[in-house]
């Protein structure tokens, strides 16, 4: 007894050894890895990030874990995400709504101070949209309407001192128009107000309109970007009006800052191999995101967080928002 | 358009179809009567079974687990006092306390006979009338949501039991929580204390739990081992089966309540919420026995029964003709739509009308599978009731935590259920009826947000609120029902 007691123990202490041995050589990743989705189950983010997820689960020997953590617009899983240690075991769904918090003074995880960059994944494309009857044919139609008529031009949104606000009243500045900005708490009631004819329309995300439009029951004027989108032909672009206005809707991964640099370049490169999987190719497809690239390596990510976030310091201040 | 029907119910009627909606049904009973899974996270735990079946096959299922959740989540109100959704409030107040006079069962069978025929009822309307509902639904701009909101809040008077000063007096709390957290217009924070826990403001579904069904606990344990109440004259199902002149009596509630619930449950943004506490209200407004309400009306439970099960209907119409999603279940519906490939709007009818149909025979057809379904379980439920209040209560408080833990799995919110329980106990201690809270808090939010909204629409002026018709005759309706119970009580007048 006293023997196997004995060997047992050996066994036991040379497994612990071995064990040990293993951690600090441990190849990354070798336990689950957990994603915070700061956003509530089925919604943008967390449908785009499940996408991600289901084409990386595969290519990883480890679990992929979505923790959606929702609350205070984004801002309480991103606090969380910073918490945990710099590790690359926790990875943060990062939206721009992330970028025009980190203009605002009072937040106590900041998106450019806190997290590195792993990529940018998605960049949508919004459009200035308006019912189908509409008096307006064409954007020079509305501007005209708006310069004549200051603040009588009604656009809905979501989220008021968010990317929703900003974007509308971004465009509407950069056409010389005093535009009415009215928020609404979903784009399920945006569309019904425009429908309606409550107000007159609304800069909003193209996929969330695409198939109102195409039944007619709603028209878009111009789509936000540097040239046509695939999806409407027909609809002239920004660019081609003489806007320089071409910002869109982004979605990035970033982990915190500090974490290894080979950890994060492992992780780039699984989801990036996972952005050609079918399964999110048909993501892709269904949101219409491929009407520009969406993906941009680590250091470009940087970059660009970096020119929204002076473009959205210029906005928000305009608006009143920040000193 | 016949044909499309004949198609529709021969396809939904095959084996596998009727499987599904068998398998969906029981699933979404589950989850709706789980505190802590909502309908539409049953739904969304759904969908990945879905991606396999062929299309009608999956949405034999989905629809019938919406109906499922929508119906289950009453049978919790009713035995447990524990609302799993705000649209079940009414059924708390009315359906247990019924439970609580030992009257489990009779609750239970009107409760489940009021929501199929409310479930059927909507669904019929939605056959008919698609494009009438939806272009109705769509003149409902921000004044008219506001006079909405207004002649929901006006139930408060028939929701106060003896006193209208108190139950203003609760009323008003559950508008001043409402203002708590991020502000919807300007998106400024207001009474946060610049803590994370209060951003989004007091979630209703916590402080539902813990007014409603944590504070009753706290005042039956002043009572110590005592027995559950229910086994006083506990009846089984057969002998509490109601009386066709139950039904009779109420034709007019009966017609009524559901034609709220379809039209409310159209609205994007409204739902089942609004639409059974409008139909509640209404029932106590042409009550005859008024005085019964808050301790157990049947014709109140009724009532908000029929909307709440009707607001399915309302809330599919809107989706399948516009693409709209009504409320959070349908949200999740269009993720199954997307899945299947298909996206739903306006061309749906015409691209894909054998899915459109089919899932308007498969809503009338779960209705009556759930009948069955709910016929069987309901029994099991009701064996609890013969549990020592001891026990049942702590089985109670576990369902409560998991129920408010559950949300977001959040830790605060779990304080905050407690912290309503306490508020909801000393309330209770001074004759406070808590209803009205929870209602202001419901509706003050989207009553504010509307309210603005129309402001800013109009530039500042308020004669947009009275300026429309539509919202100018909910306005009178709300202030009739205000003002009309003071007359025909001239005590609650000289109260106040």
């Amino acid at each position: 007894m006293k023997k196997a007691m004995f060997f047992l123990v050996v066994f036991v202490v040379m497994g612990l050894v071995a064990g040990v041995g293993n951690v600090s050589a441990a190849p990354y990743p070798e336990r689950a890895i957990e994603i915070i989705v700061p956003f509530g189950v089925g919604g943008g983010s967390d449908t785009a990030a499940r996408a991600v997820a289901e084409g990386m689960k595969p290519l990883l020997k480890v679990p992929l874990v979505i923790n959606n953590m929702s609350g205070g617009g984004g801002t309480k899983g991103m606090l969380y995400a910073s918490q945990q240690p710099a590790d690359g075991y926790t990875v943060l769904a990062i939206t721009t709504s992330h970028l025009i918090d980190a203009v605002k003074p009072k937040t106590r995880a900041q998106l450019l101070r806190d997290f590195d960059p792993i990529m940018r994944i998605q960049w949508d494309t919004s459009a200035v949209t308006i019912a189908g009857d509409s008096k307006f044919k064409t954007l020079a139609d509305l501007i005209e309407y708006g310069k004549k008529n200051p603040k009588m031009l009604k656009f809905a949104g979501t989220s008021p001192g968010g990317w929703s606000e900003i974007q509308t009243v971004a465009f509407f500045k950069g056409v010389g128009v005093d535009a009415t900005f009215v928020p609404f708490d979903s784009g399920a009631e945006i569309k019904a107000a425009i429908l309606g004819g409550h107000i007159h329309g609304a800069v909003e995300e193209l996929a969330e309109t695409l198939p109102l439009i195409e039944a007619g029951k709603l028209r878009s004027l111009a789509v936000i970007m540097e040239k046509r989108h695939p999806a409407l032909p027909n609809v002239p672009c920004t660019a081609e009006l003489g806007f320089n206005y071409t910002h869109g809707l982004m979605r990035a991964w970033g982990v915190k800052k500090g974490t290894p640099p080979d950890r994060i370049q492992y992780l780039h490169d699984v989801i990036k191999k996972a952005l050609d999987v079918p399964i999110y190719k048909k993501f892709v497809q269904d949101n219409h995101l491929y009407a520009r690239p969406g993906y941009l390596g680590p250091e470009e990510t940087r970059k660009y967080w970096d020119d929204e976030v002076k473009f959205f310091t210029e906005t928000l201040k305009t608006l009143g928002y920040v000193k | 358009m016949f044909d499309h029907y004949l198609n529709a119910f021969a396809t939904v009627l095959l084996p596998q179809n009727i499987l599904a909606m068998g398998l969906g049904g029981l699933w979404g009973l589950l989850a709706g009567a789980l505190p802590g899974i909502s309908t539409s996270m049953g739904i969304v735990l759904l969908l990945s079974f879905t991606y396999t079946l062929s299309p009608i096959t999956a949405f034999c299922m989905l629809v019938a687990a919406y109906c499922g959740g929508i119906t289950g989540g009453s049978i919790t109100s009713i035995l447990f006092g524990i609302p799993g959704e705000p649209s079940s409030v009414p059924t708390v107040i009315e359906g247990h306390a019924l439970a609580k006079q030992g009257h489990a069962a009779y609750a239970l069978w009107t409760f489940l006979l009021c929501s199929i025929f409310g479930g059927i009822f909507s669904v019929l309307v939605m056959m008919a009338a698609t494009p009438l509902i939806a272009n109705f639904a769509l003149r409902f701009g921000p004044p008219e949501f506001f006079a909405l909101t207004i002649l929901g809040l006006s139930v408060v008077s028939g929701l106060s039991g003896g006193s209208l000063l108190k139950g203003f007096l609760s009323c008003f709390f559950g508008l001043f929580l409402a203002t708590i957290g991020t502000d919807g217009i300007t998106g400024g924070e207001r009474f946060t204390f610049d803590t994370m826990v209060l951003l989004g403001g007091i979630n209703f579904v916590t402080a539902m739990v813990g007014l409603l069904a944590v504070s009753e606990i706290l005042i039956e344990a002043e009572e110590p081992f005592k027995e559950y109440k229910g086994h006083v004259g506990y009846r089984g199902m057969k002998a509490e089966m109601p009386k066709f002149s139950l039904f009779k009596k109420n034709w007019f509630n009966l017609i009524r309540s559901p034609i709220i619930g379809t039209v409310v449950g159209a609205l994007p943004g409204a739902g089942a919420t609004i639409a059974s506490f409008l139909a509640y209200g209404e029932a106590a407004r042409t009550s005859k026995e008024p005085e019964k309400f808050g301790h157990g009306a049947v014709d109140g439970l009724m009532a908000a029964e029929c909307a709440n099960n009707a607001s399915t209907g309302g809330s599919m119409t809107i989706l399948l003709s516009l693409g709209l999603p009504g409320s959070n279940t349908t949200a999740m519906m269009i993720a199954a739509f997307m899945i299947h490939g298909m996206q739903p709007g306006p061309l749906l009818l015409s691209t894909r009308p054998e899915i459109v149909y089919g899932i308007f025979v498969a809503m009338l057809l779960s209705n009556l599978f759930l009948l069955v379904l709910t016929i069987v379980g309901i029994r099991l439920f009701l064996e609890l009731n013969r549990l020592p209040y001891s026990v049942f209560s702590a089985a109670i408080i576990i369902l409560c935590v998991i129920g408010a833990f559950g949300l977001q799995n959040s830790m605060d919110d779990l304080f905050i259920m407690f912290a309503f329980g306490i508020i909801g106990y000393v309330m209770r201690k001074f004759g406070i009826p808590v209803a009205p809270a929870i209602l202001a808090l419901v509706l003050g939010d989207m009553a504010e947000l509307a309210l603005r909204r129309s402001l800013l629409l109009s530039l500042g002026d308020p004669m947009i609120l009275i300026s429309r018709p539509i919202s100018v005759v909910l306005l009178a309706g709300a202030v009739f029902s205000i003002v009309y119970p003071l007359f025909k009580k001239p005590k609650m007048l000289q109260e106040l």
